[in-house]
């Protein structure tokens, strides 16, 4: 996760989170910025993360929230300044 | 410590914490729930070790289990914390541990709990050695249980509850009921055998298991294979299993539902969740989800909430019907909701009314605050966005959280507010200016706030304790050093100018700083006048960290000026004070461990003093400490110095060094710099690991006149001494040296540099 400065990226790094089950969009609000998308008896979340402190807010929603944690992937490295 | 039930009464102003007695009581064992006989055998059989784990996701019935246990008499005497966020605050942490455990065991902790009623301190020096004394003396056994272990997250409390468990006396066990494994030495105790475990696999429901709550324990009538289906399918989880129950009550085609719900993709509580909801009568529905804002249940607070009636009767028959509700104690008071069905509660209302959620939380804040609830009421006002109301609440009682130790709460509710939001209120910035400066925010963060408290328009109410917003911002600046001394200083001629010692408690501490900043700039004469005034004036009990820096400076000032003997009885009043107050772990009184080991190292007791100038260090380790970390490090290089261990002081003296160019003004450490590595240099010569490093002063005496061509006689004349004296250190001199002549010591002295002129000098004399 690129960092620059105290307040975190240098452009947000988007995960894909993947938790067994398919959520209906009822938990869209509990992941806010994100985007759920189900197949095959998972759902992937997906969107922009901020920072560390916010991946680990948005894993502590799914533990929360009683959902099995099956991946944690960067999808998308913010692009470096030249 | 005020102790109430969990309707706190009309606040009299007090403004101090209150002890939620719902905490300390676990859960009643509710009717409809099975009991897991096998379940509870395991768990009274794993007791036998120091610590048991109970470890796995939400919803599989960790807390129910424990309940019951101990309500069925397991465990023997058995005291009970409901953990939740707030207890991450130490203090309040081992109060409730504290509390819970004079519940079963009314004498223990007496000393602890005076201990932790004061400012914020040191767990493991001051209050746990007397808890675990008081615990060794139990007479039978008992145990502590810790429920939802996983909220807690300050590494301060991981810390302490390791040093309890390390010292624990036998007969005294622990379990921790948690989500996730905590970050204890597990895989140390697991060796030594003193924990065990009780984790996901024994937690799923077995088949019989299942049998038992829906068909016995929730009345359905289910065939052993629609049982076995939903077993799978919930793969033994409590919550799957419970809600497919409710789901599946008054079902006419029970089977068929399992069987479509057994070939479905979607999440276990996503599916049951919607269809229990859907099936309440929609007065119900509205109830659940408008009451699931709450942490924390009750008749009159829900109905305040919703703005209904009769929530209490509503409630006593949730509880009966078994909905989600889970009673907090004996009387029906309080309840919460299951934690997994609250969450889902929540989000359901979210994806409804997410307008209303605001409105929800700004009531349930108004009741609070006039229940005197001053931790719940920022909670809901902050998550109303009800900036303004958090902020005041913040800005008031602040004062009274931390002098009591309790600066970690304060720091919560600082976290649950948006930047923003502090940035645009200069009281609340005020708090949290302070706050981080003296747990580890940066200059930068630290500068920013106070910023904020400079501007001249705001005309809002002030933080408690502090007469104005000039005078705040200075008392800060000159309290938090950083790296500036000359800033401080100003700083605190500032603060001390803007008040007076009657208007504001921090005046005391102003001054002290004054003292502090002008002995750290190098005028010791204008230093003494304000500390010696704070040591006369003021009560250590009432302003604990002004006298105390007054004191440690004080001593500092007497060693600089030879007075060894009244240095050591300053910094020795000094640390006695600090441990009485219970404040020797905060950061603002590394000075007075500072200043007793800088006496300590002066009176050549080196081990004391290495132990007190290593604990200054550590308390020094924060951002806003470094000008006097960088003080520490030169006491500790000139320590090392007296003991001689050279290489040690080196290394320590280049940290100085490197910390010192770092820092914008660093007063008069840069002339303590220059004098410690003079020290150094004339203690060692150029070449520390050749031999003739170790030549007395005598010696070298000796030495430059044997470079001379007088003869031994002449040189034992020419320096008063026996000639016998003078042949024993010339040969001394040559043993030293690695030589056996005159000739060889001249020209090896020369080559070591110890004289001067060049090796291939003609050695002029003859060898007598």
């Amino acid at each position: 996760m690129k960092r620059r400065g105290s307040s975190g990226a240098l452009g947000p790094t988007v995960y894909r989170i993947v938790v067994r089950g398919e959520l209906s969009q009822r938990y869209t609000p509990a992941f806010e910025g994100m985007t759920l998308a189900t197949g095959e008896g998972q759902t992937a979340i997906i969107g922009p993360v901020t920072d560390q402190a916010h991946l680990h807010g948005l894993l502590n929603r799914v533990s929360d929230l009683g959902l099995e944690l099956l991946s944690v992937n960067v999808m998308l490295e913010p692009a470096s300044s030249a | 410590m005020v102790r109430v039930d969990h309707h706190p009464p009309d606040p009299t102003g007090s403004g101090s914490p209150v002890l939620v007695w719902s905490k300390l009581v676990p859960p009643a064992p509710r009717a409809g729930l099975i009991t897991r006989a096998g379940l509870q055998s395991l768990l009274q059989a794993r007791l036998e070790a120091k610590l048991c784990l109970l470890d796995a996701p939400a919803g599989f019935g960790k807390t129910t289990l424990l309940a019951q246990w101990q309500a069925g008499g397991g465990g023997g005497r058995v005291a009970w914390v409901s953990l939740d966020e707030g207890d991450n605050d130490p203090t309040r942490f081992w109060v409730y541990v504290v509390e819970a455990l004079r519940t079963v065991e009314p004498g223990v902790g007496t000393a602890a709990l005076q201990a932790l009623g004061r400012t914020s301190l040191d767990h493991e020096r001051v209050v746990l050695p007397s808890l675990l004394n008081d615990l060794s003396a139990v007479a039978s056994s008992l145990v502590l249980v810790l429920d939802d272990y996983h909220l807690i997250t300050n590494p301060t409390c991981h810390q302490s509850l390791t040093f309890f468990l390390d010292h624990l006396p036998v007969g005294v066990h622990v379990v921790l009921a948690t989500r996730v494994d905590p970050p204890l030495p597990l895989a140390r105790m697991r060796a030594r055998q003193e924990l065990t475990e009780l984790r996901v696999a024994e937690l799923q429901f077995t088949g019989e298991e299942a049998v038992a709550l829906l068909n016995a324990a929730m009345g359905l009538r289910l065939t052993a294979g629609d049982v076995e289906r939903l077993t799978e399918r919930t793969e033994g989880w409590a919550a799957g299993l419970y809600l497919a129950g409710l789901s599946l009550r008054g079902r006419e085609d029970p089977s068929a539902f399992i069987a479509s719900f057994h070939g479905d993709n979607r999440h276990v509580a996503d599916y049951l969740a919607a269809d229990v909801l859907a099936r309440q009568p929609s007065e119900i529905t509205r109830f659940l989800l408008r009451s699931s804002v709450l942490r924390r249940l009750s008749g009159p607070l829900c109905d305040a909430v919703l703005e209904a009636e009769g929530s209490t009767e509503r409630l006593e028959e949730f509880e009966r019907s078994n909905l989600f509700l889970v009673p907090l104690d004996d009387r029906r008071e309080w309840y919460r909701y299951h934690q997994l069905f609250g969450e889902l509660l929540h989000m359901e209302l979210a994806s409804r009314e997410p307008a209303l959620l605001a409105t929800l939380h700004r009531r349930a804040a108004a009741w609070h605050r006039t229940a005197g609830d001053v931790d719940e009421a920022i909670y809901h006002a902050a998550a109303a966005g009800d900036i303004g109301e958090a902020g005041e609440l913040i800005a008031s009682h602040w004062l009274a959280y931390w002098r009591r130790g309790r600066g970690a709460t304060v720091a919560r509710w600082l976290g649950g507010l948006p930047e923003e939001a502090i940035a645009a209120d200069p009281a609340v910035a005020f708090v949290a200016a302070w706050i981080g400066g003296f747990s580890g925010a940066s200059k930068q963060d630290c500068e920013r706030w106070l910023t904020v408290m400079e501007d001249p328009s705001w005309k809002g109410r002030l933080p408690a304790g502090i007469r104005s917003l000039a005078f705040g911002a200075a008392l800060a600046r000159a309290a938090a050093l950083f790296d500036d001394v000359g800033r401080a200083a100003r700083a605190a001629r500032r603060a001390v100018e803007l008040a007076g010692p009657q208007s504001s408690p921090f005046w005391w501490m102003a001054q002290a700083a004054l003292g502090h900043a002008l002995y750290l700039s190098g005028r010791p004469a204008e230093a003494r006048p304000p500390l010696e005034e704070v040591v006369a004036r003021v009560s250590a009990a009432e302003q604990p960290y002004a006298v105390l820096t007054g004191l440690a400076v004080l001593s500092l000032l007497a060693g600089d000026e030879g007075d060894d003997q009244t240095a050591t009885s300053l910094a020795a009043r000094a640390v006695t004070i600090a441990d009485a107050q219970g404040v020797s772990a905060e950061p603002l009184c590394g000075i007075v461990h500072m200043a007793l080991g800088r006496a300590m190292t002066r009176q050549s007791d080196h081990n004391q003093a290495q132990e007190q100038l290593e604990w200054a260090l550590q308390l020094f380790g924060i951002d806003s400490m470094a000008v006097h970390r960088a003080h520490v490090l030169l006491l500790l290089t000139v320590l090392h110095h007296g003991r001689r261990d050279l290489p040690g002081a080196r290394a320590l003296l280049r940290r100085a060094k490197e910390l010192v160019k770092r820092l914008a003004d660093p007063g008069v450490l840069p002339a303590l710099l220059d004098q410690t590595t003079q020290m150094l240099g004339a203690a060692a010569p150029r070449q520390p690991d050749r031999p003739g490093t170790s030549l007395s002063e005598r010696e070298l005496v000796v030495l430059r006149l044997l470079a001379t061509r007088l003869s031994t006689p002449e040189i034992s004349q020419e320096l008063h001494v026996s000639v016998n004296t003078v042949r024993t250190q010339v040969r001394a001199i040559y043993r030293k040296l690695a030589v056996s002549s005159r000739t060889e010591a001249v020209t090896q002295a020369r080559q070591l540099g110890l004289l001067p002129g060049s090796a291939h000098d003609a050695a002029t004399i003859s060898s007598r």
